[in-house]
């Protein structure tokens, strides 16, 4: 086996953990495991790192080339994200959510063909990277976003209904999800604004057509207006909480339809 | 170590006796003084609460007549018959002793279970006893031990999270909106115990701003005053309520005082930033329905109820936990207690065999004279080997007994064995005399 792939599985395994603890924690209700979420999390952070970069660096050229590393890229950020919620809001538990969804998206790559890539000549090929380096952080954002969102409905059903929570004894409070949810939109829609402009302008040079016409990018599209509207609705109207989270998880089904598509 | 707890508290005896037992914080240092006094007594530490008396000492020698003395002291301090004070008191020794001190810093004695206050009275007896110098190697150790076993214990056993009170519930669900609520100000509409008692418990968790609305301003002004906050005329309620995050209903009017639709204008207001109702008038201030709708909180007085007993439940079950961690705590402080009068007994030992055998290479030097260097190096070799040897068991077995109820016997045994009775004047006779048994033996 390379390098590479030990590397990757290495990392995948410190995901796997994670969701083992987490759902450890959820089954047995103990709330104290949910502490080394990130502590798992973590190290298999530096270990995607490592190999993203030594990839770079081995083959001189960002590998973002095909699909597996575009989408174990995209799992990196997640964790990425995952970690800054938990480190700085400490809000642990949202790894309950986020990595089984990152583990999926290893899994996703893993099994992929990882055919060999040959670097096509292009005319912009910064214009491109920058373009899907933006489009996957933005959408890391959209999948914390989505864990918050969960996260505030679960908590919400539970004070509305008045029963006291079986599963967690104590998920953050309504008003952080309410926050970090909010702060995943405020970054997550200008990266997304940032690629479509990036995308749109790359493919008109490169493939002298519009990327809209290649419709699988609708859905990029229509997570972009969905958080168009929410960010609207909550500066303009006031609006937040519970239309708010599901409309972000309606805006996260869409880009996952969009990340989903690339592997089609 | 011999340790001796004799006490009375809410489960053996009514407020009345606890009352006549009780010593004020002044009186305690002369009451140790007094205590320690006697000849069964080293050591002494006494702890007074309204809900319990508690004497913890240290015998001299005999539990017995440790025992005997503590019950004389109580008896002559606070005016009881013996026959009086026998039906009432309990009385524990070491481990029991021990366990029953882990299990009241952790609240699993008291009579609200798993309460926060009683380890802070425990440290403060703590610090009295300190101060008039009735602590000594025995308790002051068990006492710290006791401090950091009650935080570790509460922390993992989570036996004080959940609410058990219908205010501190108020507090809980109030974290779990807000979050921190140390920028969160709270409205009291109306007067009551409860709802100042769950103002009050809020201000103690950082709420910061109180607002007091009632009918009559002079009576809002007046619990204004009380609680540091702020009176409101009553027909500013609405705006009022458009700005505060909290609110404490507790009116006495026989209808709603905010409707549906007041409510849902209210957050109209507030550009749907949550919040928190709490209903605690019966009839209710609030009509229910208002529940429904978005960013508003609700609770009445049943539900916070409901919160409260749904937490004892959970206490209920964190003590469980807690009482086999306290269980396993006990022992291993028993265990380290024993080992600690292991480790001199050890020290001892090898300090022992280790001057015969120099004394015997002394008298032995004269004969020793002839031999090269390096025999005679062999030889002081050969005998440091040998009493090494001769160690190795004895060593090992008294380590093995430190863990073990029997350990204190083993070591009374060893150090007879190997004449260790006083172990800083053996005189070279007795180490001959022991030398001999190392031979024998090994």
């Amino acid at each position: 086996m390379d390098l590479d792939l030990l590397l990757l599985r290495l990392a995948l395994g410190f995901y796997m953990l994670g969701v083992i603890l987490a759902f450890t924690a959820l089954l047995a209700a103990k709330q104290r495991l949910l502490r080394w979420l990130p502590l798992a999390a973590a190290p298999g952070l530096a270990l995607d790192l490592v190999s993203f970069v030594r990839s770079w660096w081995l083959r001189g050229s960002v590998p973002l080339e095909s699909t597996p590393e575009r989408i174990s890229f995209l799992a990196l950020a997640v964790v990425f994200a995952y970690l800054i919620a938990a480190f700085v809001y400490r809000l642990e538990v949202l790894g309950v959510i986020i990595l089984p969804l990152a583990v999926v998206l290893e899994l996703i790559s893993n099994y992929l063909p990882r055919a060999a890539v040959a670097v096509p000549e292009e005319v912009q090929p910064g214009l491109r990277f920058f373009h899907i380096g933006v489009a996957t952080l933005g959408v890391a954002a959209i999948f914390l976003g989505f864990g918050a969102s969960v996260l505030y409905l679960v908590q919400e059903r539970r004070l509305k209904s008045k029963r006291p929570g079986r599963i967690l004894r104590r998920l953050p409070s309504l008003v952080s999800c309410d926050q970090i949810g909010h702060l995943a939109l405020l970054w997550g829609f200008p990266l997304l604004t940032l690629a479509i402009i990036t995308g749109a302008v790359w493919s008109a040079n490169a493939r002298a057509f519009y990327w809209l016409s290649s419709g699988m990018e609708t859905f990029a599209l229509l997570s972009w207006s969905i958080l168009a509207v929410i960010l609207f609705a909550r500066l303009v109207r006031g609006w937040r909480g519970r239309k708010a989270a599901y409309l972000t998880i309606v805006a996260f089904l869409a880009v996952l339809a969009r990340v989903l598509g690339l592997t089609l | 170590m011999k340790l001796v707890v004799v006490g009375v508290s809410h489960r053996s005896a009514d407020l009345k006796v606890r009352e006549r037992l009780y010593f004020p914080p002044e009186k305690v240092p002369e009451a140790l003084k007094r205590l320690v006094a006697s000849d069964a007594i080293g050591e002494a530490l006494v702890m007074s609460t309204c809900n319990r008396t508690e004497v913890l000492v240290e015998a001299r020698q005999d539990q017995d007549r440790a025992v005997v003395a503590i019950r004389e002291f109580l008896a002559r301090e606070r005016s009881f018959s013996q026959e009086e004070l026998d039906q009432r008191i309990y009385v524990y020794r070491d481990k029991d002793a021990i366990r029953h001190l882990f299990r009241l810093g952790v609240g699993l004695d008291s009579m609200i279970l798993g309460e926060p206050q009683i380890l802070g009275q425990v440290k403060a007896a703590y610090h009295v006893a300190q101060q008039a110098g009735s602590l000594g190697p025995t308790l002051g150790p068990l006492l710290e031990r006791s401090f950091s076993v009650a935080k570790r214990v509460r922390t993992e056993s989570n036996i004080g999270r959940n609410p058990v009170s219908v205010s501190f519930a108020a507090v809980q669900l109030a974290h779990q909106i807000f979050g921190k609520l140390h920028d969160k100000s709270v409205l009291i509409l109306g007067a009551g115990e409860t709802a100042e008692l769950a103002a009050r418990h809020l201000v103690s968790h950082g709420v910061s701003s109180i607002y007091v609305v009632n009918r009559t301003y002079n009576r809002a002004e007046e619990l204004a005053r009380a609680f540091d906050g702020e009176a409101v005329r009553y027909e500013c309620l609405r705006e009022c309520l458009e700005n505060v995050d909290i609110l404490i209903s507790s009116t006495s009017a026989p209808e709603f005082v905010l409707r549906h639709k007041d409510v849902v204008e209210i957050i109209r207001r507030r550009r749907n930033r949550p919040l928190f109702l709490i209903d605690i008038a019966v009839p209710r201030d609030i009509d229910p329905s208002v529940n429904n709708i978005d960013n508003i909180y609700l609770y009445d007085v049943d539900d916070l109820r409901h919160v409260a007993d749904a937490g004892l439940k959970k206490r209920k079950m964190a003590a469980e936990e807690a009482e086999k961690m306290v269980e396993v705590e006990a022992e291993s402080f028993l265990s380290w207690c024993r080992s600690q009068e292991v480790a001199p007994t050890i020290v001892a030992l090898r300090e022992e065999l280790h001057r015969v055998r120099e004394s015997e290479l002394t008298r032995f030097d004269a004969r020793l004279r002839d031999l090269q260097p390096e025999h005679r190096k062999l030889v002081v070799e050969l005998t440091t080997t040998l009493i090494n040897k001769v160690l190795h068991r004895p060593i090992r077995f008294l380590k093995q007994q430190a863990g073990s109820v029997d350990g204190i016997g083993s070591v009374d045994m060893i150090r007879k064995l190997f004449g260790l009775a006083d172990s800083t004047a053996a005189g070279p006779d007795e180490g001959e005399r022991s030398v001999g048994k190392g031979e024998e033996t090994g």
